[in-house]
């Protein structure tokens, strides 16, 4: 992992230096990005090469048709799809959990999100909101656009455009301010994710029974896995992309302090959801627009079993969206009859329905979905009798001192950082120089970073 | 900006050098971890026990000084597999007189990679002996590149070592003389723990070694073919050479283990004859005691190759009879 640090910034040092020298940045920028595929896994330049090419062409095929439009997008999409549901089917087989980079995963890196601008980029030639680009590479790069590539944001090719293919104009401020951000998502990854990912694998990859409380909180430990884990991927990729001068769109926004489901859709994975409602949602709910409840509720079942499906095939994945199918259509109806929870209230049901919606989704299968559920709603034992032994021991996994100080230290440095969280952020986006943030960020990933056994980022593995 | 990053760089520089020195200065004070102890040269001991959780739970010291009626350490660790026991021999060696008697615990398990590991993390604070880099360098090559990096190769393995920094500082800082496990041997605990949680009994599999631990491994005992390690293999022969080297005598053993699970292990018998003419090559013998009535009794242990109390006082009473003929 120190080798691969190293060579990333090597890479991006050289990639900057000649992006901001040369006559020709895009196709700097183009050729940094195959590079960066061809480091990881060079096969998977062929699937997404491929991949662009077909979107590319088959978006001027559906434009220059007059009578069949409509069939052709049905094809198009039918086809980006059923590749998509393949090596989801593949990497089912792999067992996305595992946590090695399966042959599959290294060859579909990218895939589910740069499939997503392919999409779009289809249904908005087939409706006319957009022309067909002209030239091949400015296309691919959009798709090939390196810090995107592996956890998004997702963005649709008209987005993609306005921000990649303007003019580069030098500014110290840039590299300063995305400094500042990578530094901070570094930390998050780094830090707060990789620390907590053994707590949370301890739960769910166990086999003996738990407390209902210990096993609901494996759900929480791991929703705070996966934001620290996916935010901070985000955060280096927009903090990158701005020392690039590009700006990418935010993916997050405080989510965690969300005080209602549908207030957490708008929060968490932003760039997903709106490619959800504006490619699945909208147009969908448009046939019943007659009625307005029923147009929003066959709105939220379809995005959801979109999202569930994107995420992953496997029942797990259906689970997980058909729980917030759930939370989504009673808050439409409490919404409908007019019924006001306080928002204290509101954030603390928010926060345990979504942790309970996660164990099916960090769930390996279903013979865990049923193991957990059960310790959960198994009432009689649902508070654990011995604090030490059936709560912080699982989590800590072990009871030693050392397992209790790097829980107690999970604790502090969660906390903290959600107590702070908004000043935080401010701080990130800054474009001053600030030796004391970059000092404190490098000296807290050095000395409290998870080197040894650190994750691959889990957004990297859909 | 120029000026600002070269303060950065300078601050970054200082503190982690700084962090360095101090993160090596409390683990090299932790009483606690063997090999700092050994480090401090305050091991007096003519019988020396090396291996791993086996002897660590069963092979009593003060039992056993009784019997052989000389000073008995412990040095044996958790899961430590020949170069994690050959690096805390060499260490224990640098500082300390050498032992007249190492008893090295080794079973076919031993030679299995499956079973027991290196943790290269306990030997942090002697990154720059030459003998422990190398050791590093060939077993943990994740870590290897981390090894000459101020405060990353300590923070690499944070999650181990950060308390036991804070703990060495304490020890420092009172003045303690003597560790945790005095002799280094671990006793079984004789009541329930408080991590024991008595409502649900199954947690206590997990932490709590006094109870029965073999709803939880029989699979990893149970209907083996053995696979011989050609590196586990030399450690074990650099373990014997040193103690050679060293005047030590060395009596390999392996303690009795239930019958119920041995009998079901394909390739044993094989494994312990290359095990034995290993140690005759290096002018030892290989003392098995499968043949004890306690291998018989499923009551006698914890798990299939770890004794109860009781049953390891019988052991020590055999190999002590044993040793004392040999002398």
């Amino acid at each position: 992992m120190l080798l691969e640090a190293l060579y990333f910034v090597f890479f991006l040092a050289l990639s900057l230096l000649f992006y901001y020298r040369s006559k020709y940045p895009l196709h700097v920028l183009f050729f940094a990005s195959l590079l960066f595929i061809a480091y990881l896994q060079w096969c998977a330049i062929l699937l997404l090469l491929g991949n662009a090419f077909f979107a590319f062409y088959w978006g001027r095929l559906i434009s220059t048709s007059a009578k069949h439009k409509q069939v052709l997008f049905v094809l198009g999409l039918s086809i980006l799809l059923f590749e998509l549901v393949i090596f989801k089917v593949l990497l089912l087989e792999d067992g996305a959990w595992r946590g090695s980079a399966t042959p599959t995963l290294m060859l579909t890196l990218g895939l589910s999100f740069y499939a997503l601008q392919h999409m779009a980029y289809l249904f908005d030639i087939k409706i006319g909101r957009i022309k067909p680009e002209e030239k091949a590479g400015y296309y691919i790069l959009s798709a090939a656009y390196f810090p995107k590539l592996l956890c998004g944001p997702v963005i649709t090719y008209q987005n993609a455009k306005k921000a990649l293919f303007s003019a580069p104009i030098f500014k110290l401020e840039n590299l300063v301010s995305g400094a500042n951000r990578f530094a901070f998502g570094a930390f998050k990854k780094l830090v707060l994710a990789d620390r907590l990912a053994p707590m949370s694998a301890a739960v769910f990859e166990g086999s003996y029974p738990l407390h209902g409380f210990t096993a609901l909180f494996g759900g929480l430990l791991f929703t705070l896995q996966v934001y620290f884990d996916f935010s901070g991927y985000i955060d280096m990729a927009l903090g990158i992309s701005r020392m690039f001068g590009i700006n990418l769109p935010e993916n997050f926004a405080l989510p965690l302090r969300a005080t209602s489901i549908t207030h957490f859709w708008r929060r968490w994975h932003i760039t997903l959801m709106q490619w959800l409602s504006a490619y699945v949602y909208y147009p969908f709910s448009y046939y019943f627009r007659k009625s307005a409840l029923w147009s929003a509720f066959f709105g939220i079942v379809l995005t959801l079993f979109f999202s569930a499906f994107w995420h992953g095939i496997g029942l797990t994945f259906l689970l997980w969206g058909v729980c917030h199918m759930l939370y989504l259509s009673i808050e439409l109806l409490a919404q409908h009859r007019q019924i006001k929870i306080p928002k204290a209230l509101g954030w603390f049901l928010t926060l345990v329905t979504v942790s309970f919606a996660n164990v099916f989704f960090r769930a390996a299968d279903l013979q865990v979905v049923y193991k957990l559920t059960t310790d959960i709603f198994s009432f009689n034992t649902f508070w654990p009798h011995n604090w030490l032994a059936g709560f912080v021991a699982v989590i800590g996994k072990g009871g030693e001192l050392n397992d209790l100080f790097n829980c107690a230290l999970a604790a502090l440095l969660v906390l903290l950082f959600l107590l702070f969280e908004g000043k935080l952020n401010a701080k990130a986006n800054s474009d001053k120089f600030s030796v004391s943030w970059l000092f404190s960020f490098l000296l807290l990933i050095a000395v409290l970073g998870v080197f040894s056994d650190g994750e691959q980022f889990i957004y990297a593995r859909f | 900006m120029l000026k600002k990053l070269t303060i950065l760089l300078l601050l970054v520089m200082a503190a982690a050098f700084a962090l360095d020195y101090l993160l090596y200065f409390g683990l090299s004070h932790n009483l606690n971890l063997k090999a700092s102890y050994a480090g401090q040269g305050k091991v007096r001991a003519e019988a020396l026990v090396l291996g791993p959780c086996e002897p660590l739970f069963t092979i009593d010291p003060d039992y056993l000084e009784k019997k052989l009626s000389c000073p008995v350490y412990n040095l044996s660790l958790n899961h430590s597999d020949f170069a994690d026991n050959y690096l805390h021999f060499y260490l224990f060696l640098k500082s300390n007189p050498a032992p007249k008697m190492l008893l090295l615990y080794v079973t076919p398990e031993s030679f299995d990679l499956r079973f027991n590991t290196f943790h290269a993390y306990r030997f942090a604070p002697f990154l720059a002996d030459s003998i422990v880099s190398a050791t590093i360098g060939e077993l943990d090559s994740n870590y290897a590149p981390w090894i000459r990096l101020p405060l990353l190769r300590y923070t690499y393995f944070g999650r181990m070592l950060l308390f036991p920094a804070l703990q060495g500082l304490k020890h420092w800082n009172s003045g303690k003389q003597k560790p945790y496990l005095s002799k280094g041997y671990e006793q079984h605990r004789p009541a329930v723990s408080p991590f024991f949680d008595p409502a649900r009994k199954s947690d206590s599999l997990l932490f709590d070694v006094q109870l029965d631990e073999f709803g939880n491994t029989p699979e990893d005992a149970a209907d083996k073919t053995f696979i011989w390690n050609a590196t586990r293999e030399t450690y074990f022969v650099k373990i014997m050479d040193l103690a050679r080297t060293k005047g030590v005598q060395v009596i390999v053993y392996e303690s009795p283990g239930f019958s119920g699970i041995l009998r079901t292990q394909r390739n044993r018998l094989a494994f312990l004859q290359k095990i034995d003419s290993l140690c005759n090559s290096k002018g030892s013998a290989y003392w098995c005691f499968d043949h004890l009535a306690t291998c018989g009794a499923r009551a006698n242990f914890i798990s299939p190759l770890m004794m109860k109390s009781a049953a390891s006082q019988n052991f020590m009473d055999t190999l002590s009879l044993r040793i004392n003929k040999l002398k």
